[in-house]
């Protein structure tokens, strides 16, 4: 098998056309031509994709507003406007790693990515990648990886892009872009801005009387602009350069116990990016070169005097990454990878030392990270993947993670492919710099987390030329993760990282698809649902009462699901999630109820001369349902957003 | 079909209250009519910023433990981070500290009465000093609220120079530790401020070593008061100051390798004249010795003690154990003479005993 040909048998065996990309019926018809998504990068492991044209219909979202709806991650959410972090497959927030690019975006600091200030029109295409599928990337996804990219095609056609939503929050997030260039040069400007007030009534029954309570600390000026670059050189070399900049200023909500909001946090970020690649028809390389800056700052009012005083602290995080990946053709059956990832971290922070030291102390870290597989098409429906990394930091060498996968499809050739996917990894979470400099409790010694998880998934889907196509995924994983750190409570309020716990995590993820298109209606029925068991296994003590349990604001079963219908150039879309029960002390104790949230939108798009303008109206909970994602935060009730886009 | 289409649809609008998106315990309701006397209050203060402090409440002579008793009997819950509570005459004041308020409720029914809020503040500890007045000392505001008791309401404050922590009275003074931590950039602190209750004015203050926490008086009219040392300098010391010089008769170091070591919690028994407080395990200290010997009347164990009352009535002592913080903590009781007499589960990060 020459190499064209194993792509051509690669592109075929994970052919499933998503037919998602209603909102602009133009750029459908020209995806039903190519009939394939991306290769995936990772052969028999589990990833999944979010289009870009899917990514159109949410410009206004925020990256974890998005992944709520489209992904089995559950986001805990600190009330409107609120810092938002993921839990994926009942990990915590600091095990799902985000990508840009190929750069990771975790803080060096917190470990952890706040996805509320990502916005969603920075991205042209995200792909999520369950476990140990994002070991290719890096270390640390525990739970998974989320890779935001950025989409080149070298066209020569202008390009321009704005769009207004304002909601009944009294909120307003203004979008724009513009692409240029030819079939050698591109490039794209995007700019953002969101002035967000969060603003809402809420009846508070932790008040005597249960008084209606407005939410006004909540408010959000967000803005930020991305200039992308990329030089296509000839055939084999291509050059880009990314750069964006973004700034977040916001009043952090109370909790419903405190009428007064009393802290603010601001998160200012820069990041250069520049990649190089080399292709040919068996080596294909890339070297990525970035520079991120991190600004971090957060202040609470403490008193009531007359000149009030403020605790803030101030935080600047420098990383310099390096990377550079190559994958060798060896024979048509054989592809060989491997890569290097080099990361320089430096922390300016006055919560590193205390306040009576002037001196200016800087915490640094060099993380190297080197890895290599072997991808192997056994035959044409079997694959197989091994990979293994060794990471060092600062010199010390960490576990040795090896990953194992093998995907085969049993009946390639009939109406109902059948296969199944099974893998093995072994992954680590190094403590984070804040886990071991915070002053004064951070703690030098915190081992790293890790552990094995297993995967094992069954696949259907249909092979035939019909209106009608469906797929269908059942995956079972388990994992086992020692030395997981905890911030408990010390002595004087202070709080202080420990290797506490053994947590397995275990569960089955199922997704559905159903897509019909004919005449001039097409219809796509997506639904994912998740049952996860997460649960602490170690007790410090014979009193400890949280063995067993499931581990705090992780939900154990959760759904997501949509339903788009489109006739002509009308759309419909019903959006639903539901998240069971989610405990919020660790002996189970006390437990957020269920909620379900109804979203309902509906839009036209309309063709004026070379443009297209698309009016959208959109219900988030529809219904009104009153919920908590985080105990005594309050969450608004329905919510109008109106949103009107114009494409040329 | 129609009519089940109509049904789920209401059924969503019509069957999910505000009340039902609230936590759920898992605590049963306290019962009807029960009346909280001769026992033992327990503050359990919550979790910082999540609005889980509880208030339990134990007889001593039954082992009916009634967690959870405000949110039972009020329906509404206490607040975020309880950090104690005062009784004066039929009523309990209840400072709590993150929700910049003084709940009030009455002792026996656990009935709430009343609030006291004051915006931005940060209450600690409320002092009676007579039926008409407290003082309420606060850990951010450089300040010391005046309370009056009969509206209920703060007339005016008192200016300090830092966080000001725990009250003792003696005659018309009261004395108040006013500390600070690390992390605070006041320039006050490390003092013991002496307040003429007829003019409520702080009329003089003694300088003491780092972290004055605590404060009780002893059988001769003696005060002792706690310094946890700070967390940089880790140089803890219980002092003793003679009111009447104002001025430090002695002072005896506890060594501690590193903040997890820090002092906390002083106590004394009815006689007053032996001194408890928390050092990892709990510490007992005669009045009279000379020197710190380090006395563990009952060891650590596996336990992470946080609390300590020692009960007036019969010396008896209580420590509480937080476990891991985020999950119902415990009591456990034992003899003067530290032997282990029983233990009961309370609510999250048990903080305060007030015996009855």
């Amino acid at each position: 098998m020459k190499p064209v040909s194993l792509i051509a048998f690669l592109m075929l065996t994970f052919t499933f056309t998503s037919n998602a990309q209603y909102a602009d019926s133009t750029r459908y018809l020209h995806e039903v031509e190519v009939r394939a998504q991306r290769i995936p990068e990772r052969l028999s492991f589990k990833s999944t994709q979010i289009t870009k044209e899917k990514i159109e219909q949410y410009l206004s979202a925020s990256l974890g507003e998005l992944l709520t709806l489209q992904t089995p991650i559950f986001i805990k959410s600190y009330g409107a406007g609120g810092t938002a972090t993921p839990s994926f497959r009942g990990t915590g927030a600091s095990h799902t790693q985000v990508y840009w690019n190929g750069i990771n975006l975790n803080s060096p600091m917190l470990g952890q990515v706040d996805l509320s200030l990502f916005p969603v029109a920075f991205t042209d295409e995200i792909t999520i990648n369950y476990g140990g599928s994002s070991l290719l990337q890096g270390t640390g996804g525990l739970g998974g990886g989320i890779q935001m990219n950025s989409k080149v095609v070298y066209e020569d056609h202008t390009k321009v892009m704005a769009s207004q939503t304002v909601n009944s929050l009294n909120n307003s997030i203004t979008n724009a872009s513009v692409t240029l260039g030819n079939t050698k040069l591109q490039s794209t400007t995007k700019l953002f801005y969101k002035n967000a007030q969060n603003q809402f009534e809420f009846v508070n029954p932790l008040q005597p009387g249960s008084p209606t309570w407005v939410n006004d600390h909540s408010a959000q000026i967000q803005y930020g602009g991305m200039q992308e670059l990329a030089w296509k050189v000839n055939d084999q070399h291509q050059i880009q350069l990314n750069a964006w900049y973004q700034k977040s200023d916001r009043e952090l909500t109370p909790s419903m116990d405190n009428k007064n909001g009393d802290s603010w946090q601001g998160d200012d970020s820069f990041k250069l990016l520049g990649n190089w690649k080399f292709n040919n028809d068996k080596l294909k390389t890339e070297y990525i070169t970035a520079l991120l800056i991190d600004d971090l700052w957060y202040k609470r009012q403490l008193n009531n005097d007359e000149n009030p005083k403020y605790t803030e602290s101030d935080s600047r995080s420098t990383q310099w990454q390096n990377h550079f990946r190559a994958t060798y053709q060896l024979t048509p059956q054989f592809l060989i990878r491997g890569g290097i990832d080099d990361y320089y971290d430096q922390i300016q922070s006055n919560a590193y030392h205390s306040v009576t030291d002037t001196s200016n102390q800087n915490v640094n870290q060099h993380t190297l990270d080197l890895y290599a597989g072997l991808d192997w098409v056994v035959f044409n429906q079997t694959t197989v993947s091994f990979l293994a990394r060794q990471e060092w930091i600062d010199g010390d060498i960490k576990p040795f993670l090896p990953s194992l996968g093998i995907d085969s499809d049993f009946t390639p050739e009939s109406k109902m492919v059948v296969g199944v996917r099974g893998n093995v990894s072994k992954n680590f979470h190094a403590p984070s710099l804040n886990d071991r400099y915070w002053y004064p409790v951070g703690n030098p010694d915190l081992l790293p987390e890790e552990g094995w998880t297993y995967e094992g998934t069954f696949k259907l889907r249909s092979n035939t030329r019909s209106a009608w196509q469906w797929k269908y995924e059942l995956t079972a994983f388990n994992s086992l993760i020692d030395n997981w750190i905890v911030w408990k409570p010390a002595v004087s309020n202070l709080w202080r990282p420990e290797n506490l716990r053994r947590v397995h995590s275990r569960g089955l993820e199922q997704i559905a698809e159903v897509s019909y298109k004919k005449n001039d209606w097409q219809l796509h029925l997506y639904t994912s649902v998740s049952m996860v068991k997460s649960e602490n296994t170690e007790a410090s003590d014979e009193l400890d009462q949280s063995v067993g349990k499931q581990l705090i604001y992780t939900p154990v079963g959760s759904f997501q699901g949509y339903l788009q219908v489109n006739y002509k150039k009308w759309y419909s879309i019903v959006e639903q999630q539901v998240y069971g029960e989610r405990l919020t002390q660790t002996d189970g104790s006390e437990y957020l109820p269920p909620y379900y949230l109804t979203n309902f939108t509906i839009g036209k798009q309309v063709k004026w001369n070379k443009s297209t303008w698309d009016i959208k109206a959109r219900v988030e909970n529809i219904f009104g349902y009153h919920y908590q994602s985080i105990a005594r935060k309050p969450m608004p009730g329905r919510v109008f957003q109106f949103t009107i886009t114009y494409n040329l | 079909m129609k009519y089940i289409i109509y049904i789920a649809f209401f059924s969503l609008i019509a069957c999910n209250s505000v009340e039902d998106s609230m936590p759920i315990s898992t605590e049963k309701e306290v019962e009807e009519d029960v009346t909280f006397k001769e026992g033992v209050y327990v503050v359990n203060e919550g979790n910082f910023d999540w609005g889980v402090a509880t208030l339990s409440h134990k007889r001593y002579d039954s082992d009916t433990v009634n967690n959870e008793l405000y949110k039972s009997i009020n329906n509404f819950e206490l607040g975020n981070v309880a950090q104690s509570m005062t009784l004066i005459g039929d009523e309990a004041y209840i400072c709590v500290n993150n929700s910049a308020r003084i709940d009030i409720m009455e002792e026996t029914t656990g009935k709430w009465i009343d609030r006291i809020e004051i915006p931005n503040s940060s209450p600690r500890y409320l002092h009676q000093v007579d039926e008409k007045k407290a003082y309420v000392t606060d850990l951010y505001s450089d300040k010391i609220y005046v309370v009056d008791l009969e509206k209920n309401e703060v007339t005016k404050n008192i200016a300090s120079t830092g966080w000001t922590e725990k009250m003792c009275q003696l005659g018309q003074y009261v004395y108040v530790t006013e500390t600070k931590t690390v992390f605070d950039r006041r320039k006050g602190g490390q003092l013991l401020l002496k307040l003429d209750t007829n003019t409520d004015e702080i009329i003089d203050s003694l300088k003491l070593p780092i972290g004055p926490i605590d404060i009780v008086k002893d059988k001769d009219n003696m005060l002792w008061v706690l310094c946890n040392g700070g967390l940089e300098e880790l140089q803890p010391a219980l002092v003793q100051v003679d009111p009447t010089t104002f001025s430090i008769t002695k002072s005896f170091s506890l060594s501690a390798n590193d903040y997890l070591s820090m002092p906390s919690r002083l106590r004394i028994n009815k006689e007053g004249d032996q001194l408890y407080f928390i050092q990892r395990d709990v510490i007992q200290q005669d009045i009279y010795a000379d020197h710190f010997e380090r006395k563990v009347i009952v060891p650590k164990g596996k336990r992470l003690f946080y609390g300590l009352g020692v009960n007036p009535r019969n010396n008896e002592i209580y420590v509480t154990d937080a476990i891991d913080y985020v999950q119902k903590g415990w009591v456990f009781r034992y003899s003067d003479m530290g032997v282990k007499l029983d233990s009961f589960q309370v609510g999250v990060i048990p903080n305060e005993i007030v015996f009855q």
